[in-house]
């Protein structure tokens, strides 16, 4: 006997998502997906001028905001014939990078973390087993066992007041969450910290677009003009900032994204298996240092990322 | 519901010092522009109220709104104002998916009918039903039936406020804003793509304390963050006053940061607090890194296009009034004015800039 299940909305995403699956014999025997909702941007773009697109195609989405508008004027200057300056190359460079960070954070802590990581769960794990876990993966200087306890202490009241906001109806407790509580609460923790974290590497986009969401482009370079003797323009402070994020965001990535990445995924294996893997991706690379249309001056976007971004 | 930890209790729970608090209470204070008093009363109002039911609906939107929403910059802002309200509904950040989902959002209207704020991310498509679905329901059938029970409408960002990019020309699904398809409801128009973080949260702040809604302009913005035009806050400004533009991207006056005018700067015609309070907790504004203001704040301003022409007939309106209501032919006569003064102005000034970075320059030299 065959039984359909229907997902909608599918939440934690940008947009409007529906799933549909067939079940057989308690096994899924077709699925398929709807996007539920249209604008027509591409209708809209007809007729504009060329270099205002950017802008309409930027907001295609807010949560990967940028990289809409970089594509649109690219195009656009592939188009026209338009090779960009080498600095224009390096400051979108730098702003794509950002948002490289930015998303892939955001994506795992708060966009999909939940489905992996049991909130209430991490009521009852042990800070201090929590704490030298965490000292175990990484040199992250926040994994004291005062530190776990706070952000437990804080979820408990959180829980008691009875008003559990986006975490309201969530299947906690069920068997499919495998954490370990004092890995959940490690997860618990840190989402909350990639929360505080994620609001300032995008301030590169404000160096250079003026601001984020939805930087400012511009067909045929940036806007932003360089000048080191000039307080209106990119100089030695502007530069220092932008430096001084990068090392930050860096340094979040490596010592709590990428290790609890790890952690996290050690106890999921399986779902490794399941799906299409790499055998229908296909990678451009980019971060051009030569322009966009000379392939062989971009780098490779890298298989292996590629892999753990779409287990996750 | 007594029994509720109130927002200071909260606060103090999460290991925040009273210091903390006063400081966020002052912060958000200033922002909106009160006198001492004001402040005082925020600090009570948030040491006495319990959280606020929010339902947060994602329309015909990009997300962008929500994006910064969570980048409000201090961290007690990101840290407990998110969490204060009860975001009881938001499909970007909810646990639940599915029906548990669209539980969450009929418990809360049930729970808390004619307590709860609506807050709309999106427009609503008045084409076709189907240009967005939630949970098999459409935009409009959602959004009326959230509204009922509202205590107040926020229409957050341009696209519940004006429609935005979807409701430029030719408009294929016929998005309109909030405001368009519901009445009878206090609507606040938070304007921008996106609007400042600061800007969100002040908005709500002034809710939560002051239990009624800000004043508001004739386009239903709160008066705080919407009574400036971006062209009178901007640290450029004086160079337009001394007629100093910048004529090109790649021009010497691009490297010196001249006013972008010529450019097609949309400041002139722009009410937003981006020359005030700035983005992503004061780094910068669009001017501020070379390009112009594309007058995002504003209706309908993907028409009015394009972006890099700069307006000779940017109406010269008040405060209080909108370049709808003022006719197109005064829109023009003014706008000339503006433009006359912008090409013939003060020559002296200018003279005397240029002759102090003249000065500057041949000493750097």
């Amino acid at each position: 006997m065959s039984q359909r299940i229907v997902v909608d909305p599918i939440t934690r995403i940008e947009g409007h998502l529906r799933v549909e699956a067939e079940i057989k014999d308690g096994k899924i025997v077709d699925a398929f997906s709807s996007g539920t909702m249209v604008r027509g941007i591409e209708i809209i773009l007809k007729g504009r001028d060329p270099r205002d697109a950017w802008a309409f195609t930027e907001r295609v989405c807010g949560v990967c905001t940028t990289v809409h508008a970089l594509a649109s004027v690219r195009t656009v200057e592939n188009a026209l014939g338009i090779t960009v300056p080498p600095n224009a190359d390096l400051i979108r460079n730098l702003m794509f990078c950002a948002q490289y960070m930015q998303d892939h954070v955001v994506h795992f802590y708060h966009l999909h973390a939940l489905d992996w990581v049991d909130v209430v769960s991490s009521l009852k794990a042990d800070p201090k087993a929590t704490s030298v876990l965490a000292q175990s993966i990484s040199k992250w200087p926040k994994s004291s066992p005062g530190y776990f306890s706070d952000v437990q202490y804080r979820i408990q009241k959180f829980v008691e007041s009875g008003q559990l906001g986006i975490f309201a109806n969530g299947y906690w407790g069920h068997n499919a969450y495998k954490l370990p509580p004092e890995v959940n609460l490690l997860a618990v923790a840190h989402y909350l910290e990639a929360l505080e974290w994620q609001k300032e590497i995008v301030k590169v986009h404000t160096i250079f677009g003026g601001k984020n969401p939805h930087p400012n482009y511009l067909v045929g370079g940036v806007p932003c003009a360089i000048n080191l003797d000039e307080n209106n323009a990119l100089n030695a402070e502007r530069l220092a900032f932008v430096g001084e994020l990068f090392d930050k965001a860096q340094d979040f990535i490596n010592q709590v994204y990428i290790p609890d990445l790890l952690a996290i995924a050690s106890f999921y294996k399986d779902w490794g298996a399941i799906g299409g893997g790499l055998s229908n991706y296909m990678t451009y690379g980019d971060l051009p240092t030569n322009g966009y249309a000379d392939v062989g001056s971009r780098s490779n976007s890298g298989a292996d990322i590629t892999f753990l971004v779409h287990l996750f | 519901m007594n029994k509720k930890p109130t927002l200071y209790e909260e606060i103090r729970a999460k290991g925040h010092s009273r210091r903390d608090f006063l400081k966020f209470c002052g912060t958000i204070g200033a922002m909106m522009g009160l006198q001492a008093s004001g402040v005082a009363q925020i600090v009570k109002a948030l040491e006495s109220k319990s959280r606020i039911p929010v339902i947060w609906l994602h329309l015909q939107e990009c997300t962008c709104c929500s994006e910064s929403f969570i980048r409000s910059s201090h961290p007690i802002v990101a840290d407990i104002v998110l969490d204060k309200i009860s975001l009881d509904y938001t499909e970007t950040l909810m646990a639940a998916s599915g029906h548990q989902a669209e539980k969450s959002l009929h418990d809360t209207m049930e729970k808390y009918h004619g307590e709860y704020l609506l807050m709309v991310e999106g427009s609503i498509p008045t084409e076709n039903d189907g240009y967005c679905c939630i949970g098999g329901k459409s935009a409009y059938e959602i959004l009326n039936e959230a509204a009922e029970g509202a205590k107040a409408i926020i229409a957050w960002g341009n696209c519940a406020s004006a429609g935005c990019v979807q409701a430029a020309s030719p408009n294929p699904t016929g998005a309109k804003p909030v405001h368009k398809v519901i009445k009878g409801k206090p609507i606040i128009n938070v304007q921008g793509c996106p609007p400042i973080a600061e800007v969100m949260a002040g908005v709500v702040i002034h809710l939560l304390t002051f239990d009624r809604i800000p004043q508001l302009d004739a386009l239903g913005r709160p008066k705080a963050f919407y009574s400036r035009r971006v062209h009178d806050t901007c640290y450029r400004r004086p160079n337009y006053d001394a007629g100093l533009f910048v004529q090109s991207f790649d021009d010497e006056n691009a490297k010196r940061g001249y006013c972008l005018y010529k450019m097609g700067c949309r400041g002139p015609n722009t009410y937003n607090s981006c020359g005030v309070i700035k983005w992503n907790n004061g780094v910068s504004f669009p001017i501020q890194s070379g390009h112009p203001c594309i007058g995002c704040s504003e209706a309908n301003f993907w028409d009015n296009g394009p972006f890099y022409q700069h307006l000779q007939s940017f109406p010269g309106f008040g405060i209080e009034t909108t370049a709808d209501k003022i006719g197109l032919g005064l829109g023009v006569v003014t706008g000339v004015g503006i433009a006359a003064h912008a090409i013939s102005t003060n020559i002296r000034k200018r003279k005397m800039i240029q002759k102090g970075i003249k000065k500057s320059d041949s000493q750097t030299n």
